[in-house]
């Protein structure tokens, strides 16, 4: 692909002490460089804000509206890194370069970490993306692949317990559906619909790189430029298509079996569409995740109490997840006892809302957070990921920090009341199969949710 | 020029207080990070009490009694983390106390000082020697619940089935000897752990044993040392009786493959079935070259070549070519002597895979391996060693290994060393590779499908998915 190299606007940022700079360029493309001196890891991110959830969509320049098999996004993902001329992981491991992606609900993500040889890989990384070429018979060999990738998470119970959950929350939201689909689903991708979701979703105005080391923007901006930075048919505004989502759950309770020692719970609390973005969402999202904290987080006497009656351990987390398509808690972890878990973080949540979050509490949290934003400068693959994520809500992290100085517990209290809502509720537990461990024990550490790597 | 190159990025070490001081000074970080370590012997009659002990005490100090009070005073000191480990290197086990804390200088209206160093090493020294106590012993509660906790984690290891396919090799394969024990300890001690015996324990095993303190950060050892001088004294330490702990060397083995010759004897055979979506290979084999051996930087190239990295050729042959796992690779247990292949595979396939991972094994033997992946893997394992020195918890982990081994190899230095490797050595460090014992873990159902002969050890019914 020839495109002239294109001007680009820059602005100038400081995070925690460290330059960013930010490069808008005419095709759409936004690029973001933090400069990182004296370390050695140069790690760079191209992200396209195409995720599993984007399955109904209208294709660039035509008007039907199309549904495509679950867990495409994360196929397309593995696909983009074979091309006619062999495997671009070969390429980057040439370069001395580390490659690999990972597909969430919402992004799909490509990027490398390396010491030498910054400018070769990152060329190979802004190109090969932009480069589809699919045939038959590696679709297939890659069917193979992916089917070990589903079978291996299906023995996941962190994963297993979050993928009902998820079932139970939404009625029709494709975020009720595996990231990397199922083995069924991913039978039914063939060679044409790849080149539409490819065609459809991957226009620089559709993405975001974001590189973090010791390297100058300019020779980072230089590069993404001729790339990807000449002007192009216009690429904005992706038609995409939830289909109507009930406030409601779709089921209050689920349960599984598998090979695991110990029971595990998560309960979700569904949050009404609102489609927020930007500083709305990051606000929204601030508030419930300082409440929960102050709720249910290992400085609060839930915590305390949950763990010295054993009904928690380390395993024990609640987190809200946001999106402007959709939003929910998820609480949960092992457990010898799911029922009085589950009734006991209900009465936590309500007890919660009833009195509300302390202003104490709430800056100590803060505190809190400020010292974690900063920790998380010195590592520049958190840096280029949450660049890149961010982005596709319409922030930076700066926007965190000044969200975070405005809240206070007011409006803490007020958003975990808008959010806690029983009718919202759902429950999925795994309990062990009986056959190969006893009933209770057990403590595997695991996130619940994330995304699929390749 | 390479910044790599220079060697003082890398830790001094001093006493101080009768603790070994291992200080890196570096000005790259935000956070300060500091580990007390305990490096005890792995054996069968302490194991358990030394996995239990660190959690016990992670419970409460004197100043700090309860979790939540502990996680407010860390949320005080703008998200400090405190935390307890337990982990093995070879017939050693480690029980450690982990902090970091944003740096002064970094933090909202503050200059550069040394307050939450300080307040980060004080909390870290609490834990070990003011723990909460009640009637003169370790809080009875804490003890009975961290057991009860305890007891979940030993049986939760089923829970991860690719952790737990090595584990059960390793058992399998190390049986007899200390490596073959789980870091957590056996549930047959657990009963007798009563709050008195777990004290004793503490005073007498964990208390008397030399700690090693490590410190990443840019305030300089001199600083540091200074730092540490001044909490200890603030908890009125005074150094005891310590019992120098060189732990034993591996037992020697019968015969397979210690004299480096490689062994046509067919490897032991464990499977075992469960009710799993996917089945797991876990593949032991023997090697004489260790992390302490002059060989042991050809032995990670091969490691390298062979499986681990994408480029590898289990990654290639396995995955790309025959669309068998997702995953596959090969990694070195260096402090043992042990070379390990690991595949999540269908059941029904595992002839096939093990014969492609067995034909790269014989490949790297015969010195089937192109200049583009000997070049592909030297330029792989320096990026993976240079980025290494860019993550403070990746350097301490690399400087106690090699406090373990009984020798430091800098990054530096291994960097130095994969620049000199040639494919000659590859080949001589593959001919010491012999199989040992291979683990399978597989479904019910394909359970009826699997080769005679093998060894099964098989849990529960045999039903079908």
């Amino acid at each position: 692909m020839t495109v002239e190299a294109a001007a680009y606007e820059t602005r100038h940022h400081q995070v925690a002490g460290d330059p960013l700079v930010e490069a808008r360029f005419a095709s759409g493309l936004t690029a973001y460089v933090a400069p990182k001196a004296r370390f050695s890891q140069k790690y760079a991110v191209l992200a396209v804000h195409y995720g599993s959830i984007d399955s109904r969509f209208v294709p660039r320049g035509r008007g039907e509206v199309v549904e495509v098999p679950a867990g495409i996004a994360h196929f397309l993902e593995h696909k983009l890194f074979e091309k006619q001329e062999g495997d671009v992981f070969t390429r980057f491991a040439e370069l001395g370069a580390s490659a690999n992606a990972y597909t969430s609900y919402t992004t799909t993500a490509y990027l490398f970490s390396t010491v030498d040889h910054f400018r070769e890989a990152l060329s190979v990384l802004l190109r090969f993306v932009q480069e589809p070429y699919f045939t038959e018979a590696s679709v297939r060999k890659e069917q193979g692949i992916i089917e070990q990738e589903i079978r291996m998470y299906e023995d996941d119970p962190s994963r297993c317990v979050m993928v009902k959950l998820m079932q139970s929350l939404y009625h029709v939201h494709p975020v009720r559906l595996e990231i990397g689909g199922t083995v069924e689903s991913i039978r039914k991708i063939e060679v044409p619909v790849l080149y539409l979701c490819h065609s459809t979703f991957y226009h620089p105005a559709n993405a975001v790189l974001a590189v973090a080391g010791d390297v100058a923007p300019d020779e980072v901006f230089e590069l993404a430029g001729e790339a990807m930075g000449g002007s192009r048919e216009d690429g904005r505004g992706v038609v995409r298509l939830d289909p109507e989502e009930p406030a409601g759950v779709h089921s209050p309770r689920a349960q599984t079996r598998l090979a695991v020692s110990r029971p595990r719970l998560a309960l979700g609390i569904k949050d009404v569409k609102r489609e927020l973005s930007g500083k709305e969402l990051v606000r929204r999202e601030l508030a419930i995740n300082l409440a929960l904290d102050a709720v249910l987080g290992r400085s609060s006497d839930t915590f305390q109490e949950l763990y010295e009656e054993g009904l928690i351990d380390d395993t024990f987390a609640a987190r809200y997840v946001c999106d402007s398509r959709f939003a929910h808690t998820v609480t949960g972890g092992e457990t010898p006892d799911p029922d009085r878990l589950e009734v006991r973080l209900k009465e936590a949540l309500a007890r919660a809302c009833d009195q509300g979050v302390d202003a104490d509490t709430v800056e100590r949290l803060r505190r809190r957070e400020i010292g974690e934003f900063i920790a998380s400068v010195d590592n520049p693959e958190m840096i280029a990921n949450a660049l890149a994520v961010l982005h596709f809500r319409g922030v930076t992290p700066l926007d965190y920090l000044e969200v975070l100085e405005e809240l206070d517990h007011r409006a803490v209290t007020e958003a975990l009341r808008d959010h806690v809502d029983p009718a919202r509720m759902a429950v999925s537990v795994v309990l062990p199969n009986g056959r190969n461990g006893v009933e209770t024990g057990g403590a595997s550490r695991g996130g619940a949710g994330g995304a699929h790597w390749r | 020029m390479s910044r790599l190159a220079d060697d003082r990025n890398w830790f001094t070490t001093r006493e101080v207080a009768g603790l070994r001081l291992h200080v890196l000074t570096t000005r790259k970080f935000k956070v300060e990070t500091a580990r007390l370590a305990l490096r005890l012997p792995l054996r069968r009659e302490d194991v358990t009490a030394n996995a239990l002990v660190p959690f016990v005490l992670r419970r409460g100090t004197r100043q700090l009694p309860t979790l939540k009070a502990i996680a407010r005073h860390l949320e005080g000191l703008y998200g400090a983390r405190l935390g307890v480990d337990v982990s093995k290197i070879g017939g050693t086990q480690l029980v450690e106390i982990r902090g970091e804390a944003v740096a002064d200088a970094y933090l909202p209206g503050h200059g550069p000082g040394t307050g939450q160093l300080e307040a980060l090493l004080r909390l870290i020294f609490e834990v070990l020697l003011e723990p909460a106590m009640a009637d003169g012993q370790l809080v009875p509660q804490y003890v009975q619940q961290e057991k009860e906790i305890l007891r979940r984690r030993i049986e939760g290891v089923i829970n991860n089935k690719r952790q737990y396919a090595l584990h059960r090799l390793i058992e399998e394969m190390f049986a007899g000897e200390p490596f073959a024990l789980h870091r957590l300890g056996r549930l047959e001690d657990l009963p007798a752990l009563d709050a008195a015996a777990l004290f004793r324990h503490y005073r007498e095993r964990i208390l008397g044993f030399p700690a090693d303190l490590l410190v990443v950060n840019g305030a300089g050892a001199d600083s540091v040392a200074e730092l540490t001088q001044r909490v200890l004294d603030a908890l009125g330490y005074r150094p005891g009786a310590q019992e120098r702990h060189e732990p034993a060397p591996a037992a020697a083995r019968d015969g397979r493959g210690q004299d480096g010759t490689p062994k046509s004897a067919p490897p032991r055979v464990v499977t075992e079935a469960q009710d799993v979506r996917q089945g797991v290979l876990a593949l032991g084999y023997r090697t004489p070259v260790r992390f302490d051996s002059p060989d042991y930087p050809a032995m990670v190239m091969y490691n390298g070549v062979l499986g681990g990295f994408p480029h590898s050729k289990l990654f290639t042959h396995v995955r790309e070519r025959n669309s068998l796992a997702y995953f596959v690779y090969s990694r070195l247990e260096s402090s043992q002597g042990a070379l390990i292949v690991s595949a999540g595979i269908d059941p029904g396939l595992r002839d096939k895979a093990l014969a492609i991972i067995e034909r790269q094994i014989a490949a790297m033997r015969q010195g089937e391996m192109e200049a583009g992946e000997l070049e592909a893997t030297r330029r792989a394992l320096i990026r993976r060693w240079r980025v290494s020195e860019d993550e403070p918890n990746t350097l301490i982990d690399h400087y106690l290994s090699g406090l373990v081994n009984g020798r430091q190899r800098p990054f530096s230095e291994l960097i130095a060393d994969v620049r000199r490797i040639g494919a000659d050595q590859i080949v001589a460090a593959a001919q010491t590779v012999t199989p040992d014992t291979f683990y399978f873990l597989t479904s019910n159902a394909a359970e009826a499908r699997v080769a005679q002969g093998a060894t099964v050890r098989q849990e529960g019914d045999a039903s079908t998915l």
